[in-house]
């Protein structure tokens, strides 16, 4: 067997292999895309288990038929914060910060997102979500996957090099999103959410006991945190930025937000990943969603002012580094949630659901209706399909990254249609 | 926290005495190298404690490579007595290497596909490398398709042990005599092993015996005989530049060039038949000269005489020791362990299984302190993760297949540094033989990277690859299945590490683990759905995929822990 055949074969699934000193490449890879994804970042944040759209971005027109389906958990009108341009539409009162970047055009809400024929389990409208398939069809890899694995060729043959300095996918956490898997390898390198986050891995572990073998679990937790392939281009990004706003709470405070100022500290120290994931758990919520007494409190509230506030932040400290038109983000949920709610003032798996995109060169504003609710609402009802979710994939991959008919048709087979989700049309600042 | 340097590592964890150490190699094992690491001071007595599962897996794990659910369920009711019954008993002899190369582009001239080749002419160049590589990937097959028994394990021992190189050798059909010498003898007699190989021509080619005659002898064998193969070089081998000499001269006369390959003979004209005197560390000995054919049974009285030192045995113990247990070794184990070994091992005419059973039924290897603190060498990583994890072997029909895969294997083996039939020198591999790191010699950033890269590669869905049509694959599904009870994810959690890990995940390790299987902090009846409709429906690939989807990285997270380079 062929040195290249194997490497062109070897298919990591976590760790970024650490092949420089092993074979030792660096020349320029000639990329065959003709997308030019220079100075565009993408920032995925990924919502579990599922998030209560109707909670979030809440039909203010609807409000008898909310009140049918969802009395106990509902938002009072009142408390509801309303949108620049819409009587209609408004948000979860806990998500300030987000009307805010709304009402200064700088995020969409598109409504209505899904794919036809929602499964209702987490496990496999998540595989969906992150393949790109739909409802029928397995997929292995991922879409970000496939889209990287077309602007790195032979990756990780060859990387890092000049021109590819750094890694193309970023998963802040430990194990790569099935998002960043492509066809053969995955684009995605994990990097642990900790506070000194290059101190990988040790300062995740309990210490080693004193016996042989924490001797050489020792050992090899330090040997660990020097395999990071990337560790000398992560450190020099760290090195020459600051986060810069005031805005993000203290760490430990907002998962989300600790992770969205690790991904603001690497773009503003110059590193060239294209794309990162983030991620905020705990949107399943079957139960006590809300506080009985005060709907405008519980779970759901909490989740929302973590998103908000980290999102913002985020937005802040790109503003203030000057980085503000390279970055676009985008939120996504398996799936949202019934329209009746339970009655333990929770809600259960439903379908489509509101998508958030943010950044200096989104194109603000609503995109999409109001969902219909029906007058008598029963336990199976569910809000129709708007968007299916691969067309705002391929907005972004078009609008934001330029990619080609071509390299569109071989990210999200059978092309799906798009929408202009950008102040500049051609995706050129 | 800044990095630490590995030095500096190794001094905050242990000491300086460990660096320290690293340049009076022989004096060692008279000295306590473990800095402040607590090391077992048990014995060789008939171990009388708990016997449960963390004790079977942790004799299984080091007398097998990797513990698969079958293995495990083989000896959870015996006794320990009764499981040594079952891994002392010599393997049966493997069917030899053949021709699985021939190809469109290649066709071997004598021997027909299918057919061995450990008997033919010798071929140097191209065809012994396809040769030598099918040799190779046989005795890879042979390890990973292994009995319950300690054949396999005590076979790559000798191989590091009785260190030769294939790349030295050049000649295929004598590596195949040695690794079929050294296999057969795994568990026999050390002495006759060391008899044989010291005649042997793979080895006579390796130390240069083949060229050490009367007229130009040849010190290299005469030394490492003496240095790596008996007395070795402990604190109480005092052998002397003479002595190598006089061994060297002993020894000449087997092999009189080229011309005689390839039917071995001792050639008395090149036999040095002067009396040779040995030093005081051999009694003064005297082996006297003989002239004729007479002359190779000098050979005889040579290794006698290397076996009545009592450091032969203990050299032996000690390198038995780091194999089967930990490698560092201080004064109390040498004087609890070590020598009472070597006192079994003489008593026995030196047969190894008596000392073996001994050692793996000893207090001290059940001391909690002497689990899991071995780092895996890469074949324990790369077969054991195969063997481990349900992984098919390939059709005996496809002999092709079969040699591809074996191939496959060969080559992350070589990778990761420990290559059959290559070992790295003399004196074996440095896992085994490289003071004062040992184990740790296998590990660097390079290395585990690899070995991360290997067991991602494994995990994945598509396998490893063998070829454009062909990978090898874990079966994760089928080993979750077998787990106690897979559809609740907190037993499967605990039932998989701790089948797969000899030390404990930590709770945020665990945390995380289940952050893999239950993403978004769902509740656990979500898994317990997802796995009893697959217990349903085995054949809806809808919810396998789900279910594979969770389960890749979750291995792959597992696989790649520190924690899991232990066993």
């Amino acid at each position: 067997m062929q040195r290249k055949t194997f490497l062109k074969s070897t298919l990591p699934i976590a760790a970024i292999p650490f092949l420089r000193s092993c074979f030792n490449f660096d020349f320029l890879k000639m990329s065959s895309a003709s997308a030019n994804t220079d100075g565009r970042v993408l920032v995925l944040v990924q919502l579990e288990g599922g998030n209560d759209g109707l909670n979030t971005v809440i039909p203010l027109d609807k409000y008898a038929e909310l009140t049918n389906a969802r009395k106990n958990i509902l938002i009072p009108d009142k408390f509801v914060l309303p949108l620049k341009n819409s009587s209609v539409t408004g948000l979860h009162p806990a998500m300030k910060p987000i009307q805010d970047l709304f009402n200064n055009q700088r995020l969409a809400i598109i409504q209505g997102v899904g794919y036809a024929n929602t499964n209702l389990s987490h496990f496999r409208s998540t595989d969906i979500w992150l393949t790109g398939s739909d409802s029928k069809t397995i997929i292995n890899d991922g879409w970000i996957g496939r889209f990287l694995s077309q602007q790195f060729p032979d990756y990780p043959h060859g990387y890092p090099n000049r021109k590819f300095p750094a890694p193309p996918a970023m998963q802040i956490g430990s194990v790569v999103s099935t998002a960043l898997r492509g066809p053969n390898v995955d684009l995605g390198m994990a990097l642990t959410n900790t506070s000194s986050f290059y101190d990988i891995e040790m300062g995740t572990y309990d210490a080693a006991s004193n016996t042989p073998a924490g001797r050489e679990l020792g050992f090899m937790r330090m040997i660990a945190n020097e395999t990071q392939q990337y560790t000398s281009v992560l450190k020099s990004a760290v090195s020459a930025q600051k986060n810069l706003s005031k805005l993000y709470p203290p760490p430990g405070a907002n998962m989300l937000a600790d992770q969205l100022k690790i991904v603001a500290q690497l773009i503003g120290g110059g590193l060239k990943t294209k794309v990162y994931m983030v991620n905020l758990v705990g949107f399943d919520t079957h139960g006590a969603q809300v506080v009985p007494s005060n709907p405008v409190k519980g779970t759901h509230s909490e989740l929302l002012s973590q998103l908000s506030i980290a999102i913002s932040a985020f937005q802040d400290d790109l503003e203030l580094m000057g980085k503000q038109d390279e970055v676009l983000g985008m939120t996504f949920s398996e799936f949202g949630r019934r329209i009746k709610s339970n009655a333990s003032h929770g809600t259960d798996h439903g379908s489509s659901g509101p998508v958030f995109l943010f950044g200096s060169q989104v194109k603000g504003g609503l995109f999409g209706t109001n969902p219909e609710i029906p007058a008598n609402v029963s336990v199976d009802n569910n809000l129709a399909l708007q968007h299916d979710f691969r067309s705002v994939y391929a907005s972004v991959l078009k609008g934001w990254f330029g990619l080609s008919n071509t390299e569109l048709e071989k990210t999200l087979p059978g092309m799906p249609s798009t929408l202009n989700l950008f102040k500049n049309a051609s995706g050129n600042v | 926290m800044p990095l630490l340097s590995r030095g500096q590592f190794l001094s905050v964890l242990s000491g300086k005495s460990v660096l320290a150490d690293s340049t009076t190699d022989n004096a060692s094992q008279q000295k306590k190298p473990a800095g402040g690491t607590p090391l077992s001071n048990k014995g060789i007595e008939y171990y009388r404690g708990t016997w449960g599962k963390p004790q079977i897996l942790h004799l299984l794990r080091r007398s097998l490579f990797g513990v698969s659910h079958d293995d495990y369920r083989h000896f959870e009711n015996l006794t320990l007595s009764q499981c040594l019954d079952i891994l002392l008993k010599q393997s049966p002899e493997a069917p030899p290497p053949v021709n699985a190369y021939n190809d469109e582009n290649f066709t071997d001239p004598e021997v027909p596909f299918g057919k061995t080749w450990i008997n033919n002419s010798p071929n140097p160049g191209g065809l012994d490398m396809k040769r030598t590589a099918a040799l190779k990937a046989w005795w890879t097959g042979l390890m990973l398709a292994q009995d319950k028994s300690l054949t396999e394990k005590m076979t790559l021992f000798w191989s590091n042990y009785l260190a030769t190189q294939a790349h030295n050798v050049k000649d295929s059909r004598y590596d195949y005599k040695y690794v079929a010498l050294i296999r057969s003898c795994a568990l026999g007699n050390f002495k006759n092993l060391v008899r044989r190989v010291t005649t042997e021509q793979a080895m006579l080619i390796h130390l240069n015996g083949d060229i050490n005659t009367v007229r130009a002898p040849n010190e290299n064998y005469g030394r490492e005989l003496q240095e790596l193969f008996t007395v070795g070089k402990g604190p109480d081998s005092h052998y002397t530049q003479g002595d190598v000499e006089a061994a060297a001269r002993i020894l000449t006369g087997w092999v009189d060039g080229p011309t005689v390959k390839p039917s071995l003979v001792f050639n008395p004209a090149n036999h040095d038949s002067s009396d040779k005197q040995f030093s005081a560390f051999y009694n003064n000995t005297v082996i006297k000269g003989r002239a004729g054919a007479a002359g190779a049974e000098e050979t005889d009285d040579l290794i006698n005489m290397l076996f009545e030192q009592q450091e032969t045995a203990r050299f032996l113990c000690r390198k038995l020791y780091r194999w089967f247990v930990y490698y560092i070794i201080d004064e109390e184990i040498e004087k609890n362990v070590i020598s009472p070994l070597a006192g079994i091992l003489v008593k026995n005419n030196f047969e190894v299984v008596p000392v073996l059973r001994t050692l793996l039924s000893s207090e001290h290897f059940f001391d909690t302190l002497n689990m899991g603190c071995q780092i895996k060498n890469p074949v324990d990583l790369l077969i054991g993760t195969c063997r481990q994890f349900e992984f098919t072997l390939p059709p005996a029909d496809d002999i092709r297949l079969q040699y591809k895969t074996w191939d496959a294997l060969v080559w992350r083996l070589k990778l990761l540094g420990m290559e059959p039939d290559e070992p790295l020198n003399v004196a074996g591999w440095p896992g085994y033989s490289q003071e004062p790191a040992y184990y740790e010699n296998w590990i660097n950033s390079n290395t585990l990277s690899l070995r991360n890269l290997t067991t991602d590669e494994l995990t994945s869905q598509k396998g490893m690859f063998i070829n454009n049509n062909a990978a090898i694959k874990l079966d994760l599904l089928a080993f979750t299945s077998r787990l106690s009870n897979p559809s609740d994810p907190d037993q499967l959690i605990s039932d998989s590490t701790f089948l797969l890990s000899p030390n404990p995940f930590d709770k945020k390790q665990i945390a995380f683990l289940k952050s893999i299987l239950l993403p978004g902090q769902i509740a656990n009846r979500n898994w317990t759905e997802l796995w009893n409709s697959y217990i349903a429906n085995k054949n809806d690939n809808i919810t396998s995929s789900a279910i594979l989807n969770r389960l890749t990285p979750y291995y792959a997270y597992i696989l790649q822990r520190p924690e899991y380079q232990l066993i």
